[in-house]
């Protein structure tokens, strides 16, 4: 149903009149006017087939007597056609009893007949019947229409709120959104506190351990320096002694882990290898002697490096005392170290001749606490120190090892040089 | 013998062993002027307040209860002691962090940061730069 529909039923009802005769279709016209109707008309069968495919009618009045196409056969063709099928007919005829027989034998209802002279009354009673009826059959329709409108009103209604549902649907989804970001702000922030509550613990422990560690290693000091030491006590006094070292130890390697997390950038100086390896051969004197190692470098590949003077001493202090450790039972240590430069990373090469590692132990050589022979002395922290130095500053520390041959180590180290704060 | 012209020391520092430690130092460091120990930044205050002149050195350790050498160093500062600016104070801490060294920077009368223990040669730096 469109606009122009409820339009076309608003507007009056249109009655077309058939007749060949101008003085009977005035007649007509006169008396239909009374009445609230739209009067159209034609002389001849064929002019109110073509009015009728034109307009829309409620009502026909047909005269029976007219010539080349009466008006039974117009009615036929009104009739045959899906369109006009419908529309009532008021036969207009002389009294003939053989056109009242053919009438009767239409359908009742669609179809009436008026005989002539026209009866004023008779005429517009019949008329106002037949309008009638299609004003109730309009009727009819215009409350389908209303009942399919209300039906479309209620199905918009649905459509509204279930758009409404989606919105509220797409607010709750906005809210858990919202509260999961929250608690995702949460958790950042706990997180925070926590590494801010660790990081105040390493504070706390390294000062609080350190402090009395510190006048532990004095008082032995001292103790010895008095020669207060005899035989009697000499035992006792180096099983401190030893004690203390370990705990001092431990501790300063603790210390390392802590503050390896942290590479600041004032810290980074262009440092020579050479130099570097000379200070750690220097510290590691006594143990290459007792072992008899023998420590060779080559430079030349890659002289220098910009990176964290504590750092490059503490891996390569690591790593040597590791050769040195893990050497081989049967044969004299010798190490080889050297660099190379590619782009901007300079590769680092440690190479031992040591008892080397088994396959399955790779991934456990860099874990915290983690000694791979019960021969080797040491806290197992050495290696994962090495690595936090190491990749706190951007680069890859590997190594490739065979038992009973050796270990060679493979540091990848990103030249770190600053590229801001060039001022002179 | 006098090596120096440093010639009183004050450390403030409530760790009592440790003390002991530093008296050792200064001891095998020979040295033989006065050395003066308190254990609260707040009785180090009441005894620089009652001085005439103040000590050549303060070593001042960064972690005690209750007022800790920062607020020291504040208090210090606030107090404008007469001649104060022929005091060196060093600070003296265990501590591994670098912020308390970049923090002491910061401070007019601080001339440096010596890491715990001290020792004979820390002593004699000291004086062979400042006396």
């Amino acid at each position: 149903m469109t606009q122009d529909d409820i339009f076309t039923f608003k507007t009056k009802p249109k009655v077309l009149v058939v007749d060949d005769r101008q003085a009977e279709r005035e007649i007509l016209h006169k008396l239909l006017s009374k009445l609230d109707v739209e009067v159209h008309s034609v002389d001849s069968g064929q002019a109110a087939l073509h009015q009728l495919i034109r307009d829309e009618y409620t009502l026909i009045l047909l005269d029976i007597k007219m010539p080349i196409m009466d008006g039974i056969e117009t009615a036929r063709y009104i009739r045959t056609n899906p369109i006009t099928e419908n529309i009532p007919i008021i036969f207009l005829t002389a009294y003939d009893q053989d056109d009242i027989d053919v009438l009767q034998g239409y359908k009742v209802g669609a179809i009436d007949y008026i005989i002539k002279p026209i009866n004023e009354e008779i005429l517009l009673s019949k008329v106002k019947t037949f309008i009638r009826s299609n004003l109730f059959e309009k009727q009819k329709e215009y409350e389908k229409i209303l009942s399919e409108l209300k039906l479309k009103n209620e199905k918009l209604k649905q459509a509204e709120r279930e758009a409404l549902d989606r919105l509220e649907e797409a607010n709750v989804a906005k809210e858990l959104a919202q509260q999961a970001q929250r608690k995702l702000e949460e958790q950042k922030g706990e997180l925070l506190r926590h590494t801010q509550n660790l990081e105040q613990f390493a504070y706390v422990a390294t000062h609080d351990l350190r402090a009395p560690i510190i006048n532990l290693d004095g008082m032995v000091k001292i103790f010895e320096k008095r020669g207060y030491v005899n035989s009697e006590n000499e035992e006792i006094f180096h099983r401190i002694e030893h004690s203390v070292s370990r705990v001092k130890n431990t501790l300063h390697d603790l210390i390392e882990v802590v503050t390896a997390k942290e590479a600041l950038a004032d810290e980074i100086f262009p440092l020579s290898f050479q130099k570097v390896f000379d200070e750690t051969i220097e510290d590691l004197e006594i143990q290459i002697k007792d072992n008899d190692g023998q420590i060779t470098a080559d430079f030349t590949q890659a002289p220098t490096i910009h990176y964290i003077h504590r750092f490059l001493k503490s891996i390569l202090q690591n790593l040597l005392t590791n050769a040195i450790k893990y050497r081989h039972p049967k044969r004299r240590p010798v190490v080889t170290v050297r660099t190379e430069v590619q782009g901007n990373t300079v590769y680092l090469y440690i190479r031992d001749n040591g008892m080397g590692m088994e396959p399955h132990q790779k991934e456990k050589v860099f874990g915290l606490f983690q000694r791979l022979s019960s021969d080797g002395t040491g806290k197992g922290m050495g290696l994962y120190i090495t690595k936090s130095q190491v990749e706190v500053c951007g680069g890859n520390i590997d190594f490739t090892s065979s038992p009973e041959e050796g270990t060679e180590f493979v540091l990848s180290l990103p030249d770190m040089k600053r590229k801001t704060n060039e001022k002179k | 013998m006098k090596r120096s012209k440093l010639q009183t020391v004050l450390c403030i520092d409530d760790d009592d062993e440790y003390n002991f430690l530093t008296q050792e130092a200064f001891n095998d460091y020979q040295y033989d002027g006065q050395l003066v120990f308190h254990t609260s930044a707040e009785a180090a205050l009441e005894y620089l307040s009652q001085l005439d002149e103040l000590p050549n050195v303060i070593i001042l350790d960064i972690n005690m209860p209750a007022m800790n050498g920062w607020d020291f160093l504040d208090a210090f500062e606030a107090k404008q002691f007469m001649g104060s600016e022929q005091t060196h104070i060093f600070m003296h801490s265990s501590s591994v962090f670098d912020s308390d060294k970049e923090r002491a920077a910061g401070y007019k009368y601080v001339c440096g940061f010596i890491d715990k223990p001290i020792l004979q040669e820390n002593i004699e730096a000291i004086a062979n730069q400042y006396f």
